[in-house]
């Protein structure tokens, strides 16, 4: 049996040493850094790495902490009153502009902050992660940064209780948005990936998604420049988006141009609630009409925190493998999903159905329907 | 004794992240504390002072003895490089050590140990990648030709993907982790999971013998 799995784990077998470096290397490693901390080295900036403009005269300035300290998280959010499109709280139709200027205090060579407007004040909020590069043509070759960060649910920047968020973010050429909806205060929450409204030449509205409640919004962003993650907390005072049910199933591939198997992934989510006990059987079918079943083993639902609705299945890689000796593709996958006692048949065709920037993925059609989550439910 | 989790969030968010097997340890939100724990700025654990250090120490080396090795494996396969992956793993568990108050109780310290190494080798190497980008020509910014030798190394076949689909590919695959715990444990949606799985299995598509492959 090979595949890619035994090839990776073999891979980092093979790079493994067969020793590690003596633990009091990590002690050591710590006290340093205590030391330097009591000495004050480190100071307060913010250790980030960032690679001026470039030209044809070499690097202009590599240190981050020559930047000095970057506001990022919702701590550090400013507000100015700058301009900007008129306050939207309450408003379903805010106004828009065509340009959206650039923050005059946003550093170089970083993003600048996704901005909207509160009690009449621009807020800023700087994104918490982000990898953004700067201009490339003649005579600048490419500059930029890339940071990962966090924010924690305390340091969220309030938006209040607003029908839909309106903010503006002053970056060149066209990006797109996706907002990720997680109700806060819950121990494995509901997550609700929307897509972001465009309204305007670099402004956005996301309105709500789920039922009317407490959430930390997470906005991933992907443009020319790179790519940033900001979020904030918002108090939906309506029923906005609901999730519909979602199921994929990854078993055969076509990449390189041959059949190969990666081993059996089905995976479920937006479901109406995380169902006690959930079985799954697969059938797969040659055009051959050659078929073969095996049974799907639920993962992560004891150890990992699963989002709400959501189940994922795997299966057995060596029998995985034997999926390919049935014969020639098109292949029918063919689910026998039984949640909390109600089964439901899903079915999809590889390569018919495959996602296409997901492939293998295959998506997967339910009758009866996958129970949705309505918040009535 | 066992002290109580505190509640921490780790983007994307989860609480159950935090109260189950939280992923991240709980300093005031910065720029990038990956960054930071990287370059050693990160403040201690106040809770620290409250356990013995010896204690704690001796609590990490048991962890240390048995997962050193394996994170060692999969920071080089990662990053490709040995010497980094021997840093950023012991900062890992230095982290690790200065946050054990915290950790101890997470259902999954390792998996916290993982994701904190995972993360700040991507970190490193994002940074480096852009330090490199800056010093070259446009057209050494050319993305390298993907090599169509059947037969090429698996580690150089590795090398050729970003960073980020080389952490998710091998989250997947080698550590057996769904694609919505990729998504969580790297802090991005679980459709871009699902592109960079594509891509990368794409890439290393020509590596898998005809044992696992069938014409079509």
């Amino acid at each position: 049996m090979t595949d890619l799995s035994r090839k990776l784990t073999e891979h980092v077998a093979d790079v493994t040493p067969d020793a590690a470096p003596s633990f009091n290397a990590v002690l050591s490693r710590s006290q340093r850094r205590r030391r330097r901390r009591q000495a004050g080295w480190a100071a307060s900036s913010v250790a980030v790495v960032v690679v001026g403009a470039v030209g044809f005269g070499g690097l202009l300035s590599v240190s981050g902490q020559d930047q000095g300290t970057t506001s990022v998280s919702g701590q550090d959010q400013g507000t100015t009153t700058g301009p900007g499109p008129s306050d939207t709280r309450h408003s379903s139709h805010p106004s828009t502009q065509s340009t959206v200027p650039i923050p005059p205090d946003t550093k170089p060579n970083t993003p600048p902050p996704v901005q909207f407007l509160a009690g009449g004040k621009t807020v800023n909020i700087a994104p918490y992660s982000f990898c953004w590069f700067g201009p490339e043509g003649d005579g600048v070759r490419q500059s930029g940064l890339c940071a990962d960060g966090w924010l924690e649910d305390k340091d969220l920047v309030d938006v209040a209780d607003r029908k839909a968020v309106d903010f503006w973010f002053a970056a060149d050429g066209d990006w797109n948005f996706q907002a990720t909806f997680s109700e806060l205060g819950e121990k494995c929450p509901r997550r609700i990936t929307v897509p972001v409204e465009k309204t305007g030449e670099g402004s956005f509205r996301v309105t709500p998604a789920g039922l009317a409640g407490d959430y930390r919004v997470d906005l991933f962003g992907r443009g020319r420049q790179g790519s940033v993650g900001a979020a904030f907390k918002w108090s939906t005072l309506t029923r906005g988006t609901m999730p519909q049910p979602d199921a994929y199933m990854g078993l055969v591939s076509g990449a390189g141009g041959d059949l190969q198997t990666y081993g059996l992934e089905l995976s479920v989510s937006d479901l109406a609630a995380t169902p006690q006990t959930a079985t799954a059987r697969v059938t797969v079918t040659a055009s051959n009409g050659r078929s073969m079943s095996i049974d799907a083993h639920r993962k992560g639902s004891a150890q990992n925190c699963r989002d709400e609705g959501s189940v994922f299945f795997t299966g057995d890689r060596p029998q995985s493998q034997q999926f390919l000796a049935l014969g020639p593709a098109p292949y029918t996958y063919d689910v026998a999903l039984t949640l909390d006692g109600s089964t439901y048949a899903g079915q999809g065709v590889w390569p018919t159905d495959e996602r296409k920037s997901e492939r293998p993925y295959v998506t997967l059609t339910f009758d009866p329907p996958l129970p949705a989550f309505t918040g009535d439910n | 004794m066992r002290l109580r989790h505190r509640s921490l969030h780790w983007c994307p968010p989860s609480a159950a992240d935090a109260a189950r097997m939280p992923l991240t340890p709980s300093e005031p939100p910065t720029l990038s504390a990956v960054t930071e724990l990287v370059m050693g700025l990160m403040e201690p654990d106040p809770d620290l002072a409250r356990v013995s250090g010896v204690q704690s120490a001796d609590e990490v080396s048991e962890i240390y003895a048995h997962a050193a090795k394996p994170l060692i494996g999969l920071l080089t396969a990662l990053g490709g490089n040995r010497a980094d992956a021997e840093e950023v793993a012991q900062d890992s568990f230095v982290r690790l050590l200065e946050h054990w108050t915290k950790v101890r109780d997470y259902d999954n310290p390792e998996a916290w140990l993982r994701t904190v190494a995972v993360r700040t080798m991507i970190s490193r190497h994002r940074r480096r990648e852009v330090a490199r980008r800056a010093l070259r020509s446009p057209r050494a910014n050319d993305p390298p030709t993907p090599s169509t030798d059947s037969q090429v190394d698996l580690a150089e076949a590795l090398s050729q993907l970003p960073i980020t689909h080389r952490a998710v590919i091998l989250l997947h695959y080698v550590d057996d982790l769904p694609v919505d715990e990729v998504a969580r444990r790297l802090c991005i949606p679980v459709g871009t999971v699902k592109s960079r799985l594509s891509r990368a299995r794409a890439a290393l598509a020509p590596l898998l013998t005809d044992e696992e492959t069938s014409s079509t």
